[in-house]
């Protein structure tokens, strides 16, 4: 399951996101205000990232739900689960919403 | 090591720093971290993760202790028997460093909290177990902010893991060279083409560092991107699903086997068991190095005799195994450690001061050099007495085994250069260490022409 949507969802997005909306996001920052320092990369790099990334972790999320759920139907302990499902209620509405 | 005063280590962050008084280890919060500290201990995060062994435990004690006008609590945090850095570690225990720091990155994060930094050196070991030691580390987290210590983290810990797993394990010594993590775009440089397929190295070290030096000198807002706590959380789980994949499997290890491979039959390891533990055991050790410890079998010798003992061997194989056996067993008291004792970890840092040579921290009660001579003297050309000085000012109680040319180990390393040790014999090693020792017991060992000495450093 973690191969499938590793590969089959993550890697296409992953692309067309870097190859083709890095730069207009690079390009609309040029002009703003403050000094930087090299760790400002990194902080902007997160921002463009977290959609990417996001996509992931709700798909992650999703499986894990539903995973867990037949598994509540077949009356088994999900103690052993991973973490993804203790943090599943936290989930917001907005995951389609990253960016800002 | 424990000289009064500030460390010299602990200036970067203003939220408070380290000192010794009269030989004991408090830390100083500042007034300006006074919030940020009263969230984390009120929150029920702190209790949190000591519970789950995540973070090394302190208690408040009075402020008369502070060292400047601006504090607003000193607490004395539990000393850490030996203080290990990144270069020193092997691949599992910078991956469980890893592990932990983002599994405390989310716990912090339950209760409204993130890391404000990442490096590997806020993490050390007790025995097996990788524990943060910087109760400063946390923040407050304001939603919308990015995770401060994304970059480093990445550049602490996800660059030199996916360098060891993808190219070379050697590639971690790089940690020894650039003391806030490698630089992404060296790391990018040195990884296979092939990492560029894979998604989360893709995006977290090649994109990264590209981006990174696309920003570099660029004048931009960055505090207005913002990020939502998904994304945040995204961010965690993919950087943790990142560093949890990456593996390392020792290949043609040179000593890794060696245990399946020496020149002792059953018996003849079992007496050299069985002596060490008798010669460890007047001596009552409650700090043990072993040199060239190889996979611990020893050094567990001196751990079950009551000594915290660090295991030091030069191949991370030998290393990873012992630390792979050590955390399946839960053990404290044993610490294997990548050292090479021809070129040992030296001070580094700015003013040489920030990370600890391996002598400045020592001395130890006692120290185990096991099949260890020939290395040294005849691969190494060091002279005996250099290596008996060498000892002298590390530990008062040396357990060393000698051995001779005769033994077929030393033929192999003598087999394809010329013999320029016509001092390398016993006769000649005891007159090289009794400059320093007293040779307080000498056995052979059975079935063997090696030979085990119990030494005393002399008064000088």
């Amino acid at each position: 399951m973690k191969d499938f949507h590793n590969t089959v969802v993550l890697i296409p997005i992953l692309f067309i996101f870097i190859f083709v909306f890095t730069p207009a996001v690079e390009a609309s920052q040029r002009n703003s205000l403050a000094y930087l320092d090299p760790g400002t990369g990194a902080l902007i790099f997160q921002a463009l990232i977290a959609g990417i990334v996001g996509v992931s972790f709700a798909v992650k999320l999703f499986w894990s739900n539903i995973k867990r759920f037949f598994l509540k139907l077949s009356g088994k302990e999900v103690a052993s689960q991973q973490q993804p499902q203790q943090t599943t209620s936290e989930v917001p509405a907005q995951k389609g919403n990253d960016e800002q | 090591m424990s000289s009064d005063g500030v460390l010299s280590s602990s200036f970067r962050d203003p939220s408070g720093f380290l000192f010794y008084k009269d030989g004991t280890l408090y830390r100083q919060i500042n007034k300006r971290y006074a919030a940020d500290y009263d969230h984390l201990m009120g929150s029920g995060l702190y209790q949190t993760l000591v519970d789950a062994g995540l973070i090394v435990p302190h208690e408040e004690v009075s402020l008369d202790l502070a060292e400047t006008e601006n504090a607003y609590k000193v607490i004395k945090p539990r000393q850490i028997d030996f203080i290990s850095y990144p270069y020193e570690w092997c691949f599992s225990q910078l991956k469980d460093a890893a592990l932990t720091t983002l599994a405390i990155q989310k716990k912090a994060f339950q209760f409204g909290m993130t890391l404000k930094d990442s490096t590997a050196y806020n993490i050390q070991f007790i025995g097996a177990r990788p524990v943060l030691i910087d109760t400063l580390s946390f923040e407050k987290y304001t939603p919308g902010q990015p995770w401060d210590a994304y970059q480093q983290f990445c550049r602490h810990f996800l660059a030199p893991l996916a360098m060891a797993s993808y190219t070379d394990i050697r590639l971690t010594q790089l940690s020894r060279i650039n003391i806030d993590g490698v630089p992404l775009d060296l790391a990018s440089k040195l990884l296979p083409f092939k990492t560029h397929f894979k998604p989360s190295i893709l995006l977290h070290i090649h994109k990264h560092a590209k981006v990174q030096i696309n920003y570099s000198d660029r004048q931009v807002d960055a505090k207005a991107r913002k990020i939502s706590s998904f994304g945040f959380r995204a961010i965690i789980d993919s950087l943790e699903s990142a560093a949890g994949k990456l593996k390392w499997q020792p290949v043609g290890t040179e000593w890794g086997d060696y245990y399946d491979a020496t020149n002792y039959s059953e018996d003849a390891m079992g007496e050299k068991e069985k002596l060490v533990a008798d010669f460890l055991a007047p001596i009552k050790p409650t700090t043990t190095w072993d040199l060239g410890a190889n996979t611990g079998l020893f050094s567990r010798i001196a751990s079950r005799a009551g000594s915290k003992t660090v295991a030091f061997d030069i191949d991370p194989a030998a290393v990873e195994k012992n630390y792979l056996q050590a955390k399946a067993n839960n053990q404290t008291d044993i610490l294997p450690l990548v050292l090479d004792l021809t070129n040992p970890s030296s001070a580094i840092g700015f003013d040489h001061a920030e990370r600890m040579s391996i002598a400045q921290r020592g001395p130890v009660d006692a120290i185990l050099v096991l099949a260890l001579i020939h290395h040294l003297a005849i691969s190494n050309n060091l002279p005996l007495e250099k290596i008996a000085r060498s000892f002298a000012s590390l530990t008062k109680n040396l357990i060393i085994e000698f051995v001779p040319k005769e033994d077929s180990q030393v033929k192999r390393l003598l087999a394809t250069r010329e013999d320029i040790f016509p001092d390398y014999n016993k006769e000649g090693f005891e007159i090289a260490f009794s400059k320093h020792f007293e040779i307080i017991r000498s056995e052979n060992i059975k079935e063997t022409n090696r030979t085990l000495y119990r030494m005393q450093k002399r008064d000088s």
